[in-house]
């Protein structure tokens, strides 16, 4: 570290310490400003959801009946299985397809290369409106007719078109983040193992996809958000019936206040919590509450997998997509169970307060994961 | 089989490239294509376009004299869309302002703290990142709202006795625009300022120049690539925004995001609004050009 404090030798000394004391004032102002400005009404929102009168303004006492009924809320369960749905084939289609493109726009040499590398960068700059008029007209007024004149297949739009259009967008954002890794990318490496005898499929195994896992991971992660977020490109390309999460809390917002959607927007905040420190742990920076933060998040997700799957199979009610969405987080769990051993390693080497802040985010990650996952799946 | 596969070096490029190249040429550049080509023919009866396809410029013609449709009334305003997309660059521009205002500061503040405080605090600045936009812009719904929490608390204390509107108004649309795109500002803020060396500020003040002067002849242009990329990065997103106008000006502040949207929903007009996207889009990659342009390779590695 360098000396931070500055010298202003032109000036005398006591006007030099009024100055910089105002300057210091002045900045923790605005940062407390800004930070209050993004943050309060976010906890404002949190504290509402637990109101038992409709209002938004005058707390008169706690209750979590808008829980149980957003529980019972069959129209926005419907919907967020929907986006579940989607959100995990579009992550898991755009993952593949965007690291291969991205291996290849890196290690190959190419006419027309540069074009297509800028053209893939297109979706990510043109406003989001533009490509969900793009695929309402190309689904509508050329695919939909063409399958009809030349196949004789009626088609509509759906969830699949929805999945169709977020592959689209979330391909050139995967492709960003895991090419970004694949050029501070070390090939002697590679070279390494081709010396010590292994072949290409091995290297590739062994040593190339495990140092690009966290651009992986990241880019999926931001996939999946992206994904679960999306409204405007949804609703250009959603169908008659089925709708996702941002289609229906849009519409209760256009509507109105209600403390329904403080509970439902509480649950999603609280997800979001624990997407954060998945992120930021994937692409192995940050300090070492930021681990906490996932693993707590996956300690959180991993209780709920076996609670929910115990639930399941007690109750009889017995189907395959439900089973799949609970080994999913018990592979969260599993995934965040092996870098445990690191994280008490590295807590070994902090201070006091630095553990202390640690393993407070391991437990307000863990209570927001499993909070958010019950409160979505009952 | 395996063996020839390996040899050919054009083979293995195909089969990585094709499924990403196809799937953006077949979902993203043809139906950019198809836009492109709606834009230039007469709309029909029912809003989509009229068959067999007549050509014309008749929808660019539109933005500059609104009038000239054949379904315009009596009280019909010539500037019309031109000030919609005036007032949109105005939007952007105000919002842009604030961002950065606010931003570079904090920027600034977060830099000089020490490492624990600073991860802690871009942790906060990230977080609204990962957040639904919607459920955040909802939220600032609900403070500003008239029976919301700040007017209750204003009348609480007797500041006004009247609850005041801060929804459904432009005010209501640029404070949700600076609280949605505030976090896309100060990352690239900070991502500059983070790499600037304070020693330099330090020789500045040696060689006698007043705080001030060294910073705006030191640090400032130093760190100009972040607030280039802060610039970009807030006033493309805002200028096409939709969701904030629409959520938070009620259908009452048009921009060019729910003017588009518009022509694809009660006006029915898909070649206009086709060309309006297309204006739009041009805007924005004039914006970007200019963007790439005039920063590095490093600044935006940075981001």
């Amino acid at each position: 570290m360098t000396a931070r404090s500055v010298a202003f030798p032109v000036y005398p000394r006591q006007q030099v310490r009024l100055r910089t004391r105002i300057g210091n004032w002045l900045l923790g102002t605005n940062a407390a400003l800004v930070f209050g400005f993004l943050y309060a009404p976010v906890l404002i929102l949190i504290i509402f959801s637990f109101n038992n009168t409709r209002s938004v303004a005058v707390f008169t006492g706690f209750s979590t009946e808008w829980y149980s009924s957003l529980a019972q809320n069959k129209e926005l369960l419907d919907a967020a299985r929907n986006s579940l749905l989607v959100g995990l084939i579009a992550t898991i289609a755009s993952t593949l397809i965007g690291t291969l493109t991205a291996l290849a726009m890196e290690r190959y040499r190419f006419r027309l290369r540069t074009t297509f590398d800028a053209n893939l960068y297109l979706p990510i700059v043109i406003p989001e409106i533009v490509m969900g008029i793009a695929l309402l007209l190309f689904f509508n007024q050329a695919l939909f007719p063409f399958l009809q004149n030349i196949f004789g297949i009626r088609a509509t739009t759906g969830l699949h078109t929805i999945t169709i259009s977020h592959i689209a967008f979330d391909i050139p954002f995967v492709y960003v983040i895991v090419r970004a890794r694949l050029a501070d990318f070390d090939r002697t490496l590679e070279e390494a193992a081709a010396d010590l005898g292994a072949d290409e499929w091995e290297t590739f195994k062994r040593i190339t996809l495990p140092l690009l896992m966290p651009g992986i991971i990241g880019g999926a992660l931001m996939a999946f958000t992206l994904s679960l977020d999306d409204y405007l490109i949804t609703a250009f390309t959603k169908g008659i019936r089925e709708q996702t999460m941002p289609l229906y809390i849009y519409s209760l917002v256009r509507r109105g206040v209600t403390p329904e959607i403080n509970a439902l927007s509480t649950a999603l905040l609280l997800g979001s919590i624990g997407l954060v420190g998945l992120s930021l742990t994937a692409q192995n920076g940050g300090p070492v509450y930021t681990k906490g933060m996932s693993i707590g998040a996956g300690f959180g997700l991993g209780l709920f997998g076996l609670f929910s799957t115990f639930a399941l199979f007690s109750s009889g009610e017995f189907t395959a997509a439900a089973l799949i969405i609970r080994l999913l987080f018990l592979l969260v769990f599993l995934w965040v169970w092996r870098s445990y051993p690191g994280f008490r390693e590295e807590l070994g080497d902090t201070n006091r307060s630095g553990k202390i802040l640690a393993w407070i985010s391991v437990f307000i990650a863990a209570a927001a994961a499993f909070l958010s996952a019950v409160l979505l799946s009952s | 089989m395996l063996k020839f596969f390996r040899r050919k070096r054009s083979l293995q490029l195909f089969s990585l490239i094709s499924p990403g190249g196809l799937w953006i040429l077949l979902f993203f550049n043809l139906p950019l294509l198809i836009v492109l080509f709606i834009s230039f023919v007469e709309r029909g009866r029912a809003g989509s376009i009229k068959l067999p396809p007549v050509y014309t410029l008749e929808n660019y013609r539109q933005l500059f004299n609104a009038c000239s449709s054949q379904f315009s009334g009596p009280n019909c305003d010539p500037f019309l869309y031109i000030s919609i997309f005036g007032h949109s660059a105005r939007i952007a521009l105000v919002v842009t302002f604030w961002c950065i205002a606010l931003g570079y500061p904090l920027s600034y503040f977060i830099s000089r703290q020490k490492q624990v405080w600073r991860d802690a605090l871009m942790i906060l600045v990230i977080i609204p990142f990962w957040t639904n936009f919607l459920v955040r812009t909802y939220a600032l719904k609900e403070v500003l709202a008239t029976e919301g929490l700040l007017n209750s608390f204003l009348m609480g204390v007797h500041l006004i006795n009247q609850p005041l509107d801060l929804l459904f108004n432009e005010f209501a649309v640029n404070v949700g625009l600076i609280y949605g795109y505030l976090p896309f500002a100060i990352l690239p803020m900070y991502a500059s300022i983070e790499k600037f060396d304070y020693s330099l500020m330090e020789a500045a003040s040696d060689l006698g120049a007043p705080p001030w002067r060294a910073f705006l002849r030191v640090m400032l242009p130093m760190t100009l690539p972040g607030v280039i990329a802060a610039l970009v990065l807030v006033f493309v997103p805002v200028v096409g925004a939709f969701i904030t106008p629409d959520i938070m000006g009620g259908g009452k502040i048009e921009m060019i995001g729910t003017l588009i949207n518009r022509q694809f929903g009660v006006s029915r007009n898909w070649p206009f609004g086709s060309a309006m996207s297309l204006i739009l889009m041009l805007m924005v990659l004039i914006g970007v050009t200019f963007y790439f342009r005039s920063s590095s390779e490093e600044t935006r590695r940075a981001m």
